[in-house]
């Protein structure tokens, strides 16, 4: 393949708060120990008692690090990793005041905003009236970027269980545009009745675990957290370790139904070739794919059938890393913590096993590899990000420092 | 600060507007979606009626000899900014949730839980298959879309792109006016033919984090910011003849309104006059779609500032030489 003729964009640092624990390092330990489970929501388990999902445990270690005051969840997350990322990345006080800050999410603040809690609420069907100032249902980013205290580019991306792989897309189009060197760039989303109510109406929820490509699944199951990465032109992270590049984006919508994807997958097809173009890459390039891969019915067969388009006779002998079988469907911070996990493996060149299926649906034949770690063979990770209105992303991620 | 201003430049070729009527109370029942868009729209949330009412006219200002709906549907994209177009909606699955359990939802309705459906309604109404996206910053999201739409047009992944704000009136506005209704502009290329009754839009955003303002170096970037954008956004044309701040009373705004203030000294008066606290993302949109300046006349800025740190920058004018 032609090589990319795009600026590199490097990621120079990492940070997550998951299920697995409030840093990246637990996260990968927690990837190798394959062995987390979702567990019932305090207060939400009397409305809705199918509903499980994967959340940060609270041990304090993500709230300790936040700072005082009116945060709500999703934007404690967001900062803690953000934290833990320009750390990670070894960014100067200056580096800091010039960052762009990106953050997906899908919901944002809706949790702190439910009534109900701690005795609220008149239960008569009225709203319950909010005093003092307005709190804004999305301000993550912007509390991101005032707590670092960034005057760069504060930009709030929220195409739903997209969302940070769309804040992806923006975020590396604001480095090759110049308009930043560095971007915290990430997805929150903290746990909130409305989504999780939604999909159990839906019958969108699995009441037992989330599991991807298994015969037996019913659905998905949330998680919450925040991934965040730091994002550097070449001049930027001159002299730094890198993680690696992103290579290619690409979107696209269906512009087919509301919740459903497209059966005949044309803009996802699209998508990735699309991604796979800029990156300069082919079939026989991706060591490995995070897919979307929700649980749910019908995504996990179209997706199948799109990376079979795509991969062509590769696809059966190319690695799939099943994420949200570990951490849950994180919502609008999934596609960021797919491009994490593609950070991380590239970074010790191997593949953490899958969770294990029950029994594989036949009509989803793509290779989860579960037996251990498989080593990444080639240094190139296709991560996809699929959402509510047809919006879809992909992304190249590849090793290599230059 | 080393990294450049970039200014975003598009060209407006339809606009529509859904605005309640003057004096209409965040309550009261005002647009018909049944007579505005037909049979088929009843379960959707209000913001997504009026976006797609604004839709149908922003397409029919352009004008049957250039229907911007003949580009590839791969060519065509839509990108909305909201703060509050389903606030309303969550408080009310909350509610019911809480009061009788999510057995009692209604299916139609609840996967617009996701805010991003209500521009992805917008799609699928005009099949644009390019890209949807939703932004949503606090006061800014409208401009927000504007300036990302106007990027990615740019960038040729679109040849025309719907763009804008809806909004809903947020049941927890607190101290702000809460907003509804619609602003929507069908826009292409920055630098192509501006047809009649068309206009250029320029945009730049800024973010100036509140906690900073309590130190001088802080405040002085916080200056600094602000001028170099409007520097960036006025470069190489005129002084605005109209400028108007919407900021929210709080140090950010007090910030911008004073670096604003500064750099308009000798070059045009500020109004405050629509200034205030305001639950959403609505009203800048609606200022830049307002009746064109005259040809050459100057240009329409509008300063968006919010109690968050967010900050855009937009001029709307006219060029002398029109299609």
């Amino acid at each position: 393949m032609r090589p990319s003729a795009t600026p590199d964009v490097f990621v120079t640092g990492i940070g997550a708060v998951s299920c697995l624990g409030a840093t990246a390092d637990a996260f990968w330990t927690g990837l190798k120990a394959a062995a987390s489970r979702p567990t019932p929501v305090p207060g939400l388990t009397e409305h809705v008692p199918d509903v499980l999902a994967y959340q940060v445990p609270d041990d304090g270690t993500a709230a300790a690090d936040a700072s005082p005051g009116a945060l709500g969840r999703a934007a404690r997350f967001a900062l803690t990793a953000a934290r833990e990322a320009v750390t990670d990345a070894g960014l100067g006080a200056h580096e800091v005041a010039e960052a762009a800050v990106v953050i997906g999410t899908a919901v944002g603040e809706s949790g702190g905003r439910e009534g109900g809690h701690d005795g609220e609420g008149a239960g008569d069907g009225t709203p319950e009236p909010a005093a003092g100032s307005w709190e804004p249902m999305f301000s993550v980013a912007s509390a991101v970027g005032a707590e670092l205290a960034t005057f760069g580019p504060n930009i709030s991306v929220s195409n739903a269980c997209a969302a940070s792989g769309y804040a992806l897309s923006v975020a590396v189009d604001l480095i090759r545009r110049g308009e930043a060197d560095t971007v915290l760039l990430g997805g929150a989303e903290g746990i909130a009745r409305v989504p999780l109510a939604s999909f159990s109406r839906l019958g969108a929820a699995d009441p037992e675990t989330c599991r991807p490509f298994d015969a037996g699944r019913r659905g998905t199951v949330f998680g919450e957290g925040a991934a965040v990465l730091v994002l550097q032109s070449a001049r930027a992270a001159a002299g730094r370790p890198v993680y690696g590049r992103v290579l290619g984006t690409a979107w696209s919508c269906d512009a087919h139904h509301p919740t459903a994807p497209d059966p005949g997958g044309e803009q996802l097809v699209r998508v990735a070739r699309a991604a796979l173009e800029e990156a300069g890459r082919g079939p026989g390039d991706v060591g490995c794919v995070v897919p979307h891969g929700t649980g749910t019915r019908q995504n996990d067969v179209v997706e199948y059938q799109v990376l079979r388009e795509v991969l062509g006779d590769r696809a059966a002998h190319t690695p799939l890393f099943s994420l949200k079988a570990f951490i849950g469907h994180t919502a609008g911070a999934a596609a960021a913590f797919a491009a994490v996990s593609a950070a991380l493996m590239v970074r010790h060149g191997e593949i953490p096993a899958n969770i294990a299926l029950a029994r594989q649906d036949p009509e989803c034949p793509v290779w989860l590899p579960q037996d251990g770690p498989t080593a990444l063979r080639q240094p190139n990770v296709l991560v996809n990000a699929y959402a509510f209105g047809g919006s879809n992303f992909t992304m190249v991620f590849g090793g290599g420092s230059r | 600060m080393t990294v450049r201003v970039v200014v975003a430049e598009s060209v407006v070729h339809g606009a529509g507007l859904v605005l309640p009527p003057e004096g209409t109370g965040p309550a009261e029942s005002w647009f018909d979606h049944r007579a505005r868009l037909g049979r088929g729209y009843k379960y959707l949330p209000p913001a997504c009626q009026y976006l797609l009412a604004a839709a149908r006219t922003a397409l029919e200002d352009c004008g049957p000899e250039a229907d911007p709906l003949a580009a590839a549907p791969e060519l065509r994209g839509a990108v909305v900014g909201t703060n509050s177009a389903v606030a309303a909606l969550h408080a009310a699955i909350d509610e019911t949730v809480r009061r009788e359990g999510a057995s009692a939802l209604s299916p139609m309705s609840v996967p617009y839980f996701a805010v991003n459906l209500v521009a992805g309604r917008l799609s699928t109404e005009h099949v644009l298959k390019g890209f949807n996206l939703t932004v949503t910053s606090p006061r800014v999201a409208g401009v927000e879309a504007l300036h990302l739409a106007a990027l990615e047009l740019a960038a040729g992944r679109a040849a025309v792109t719907l763009a804008g704000a809806a909004e809903a009136p947020d049941p927890r506005a607190a101290d702000a006016e809460p907003e509804a209704g619609a602003a929507l502009f069908v826009l292409r290329p920055g630098g192509g033919p501006v047809p009649a009754g068309g206009r250029v839009l320029r945009t730049v955003l800024r973010f100036v984090p509140p906690p900073a303002l309590a130190a001088a170096e802080g405040r002085r970037l916080a200056r600094d910011s602000v001028r170099r954008a409007l520097d960036a956004l006025h470069s190489g044309g005129p002084a605005p003849d109209e400028v108007e701040l919407l900021a929210d009373p709080s140090p950010v705004g007090d910030a911008v309104a004073d670096a604003l203030r500064s750099w308009c000294a000798d070059r045009a008066p500020v109004s405050t006059r629509r200034s205030g606290a305001r639950a959403g993302a609505l009203t800048p949109v609606v200022r830049l779609a307002a009746r064109p300046l005259p040809a050459g006349a100057g240009r329409r800025l509008v300063v968006t500032a919010s109690r968050a740190g967010n900050v855009a920058l937009a001029t709307a004018h006219t060029p002398e030489h029109t299609d």
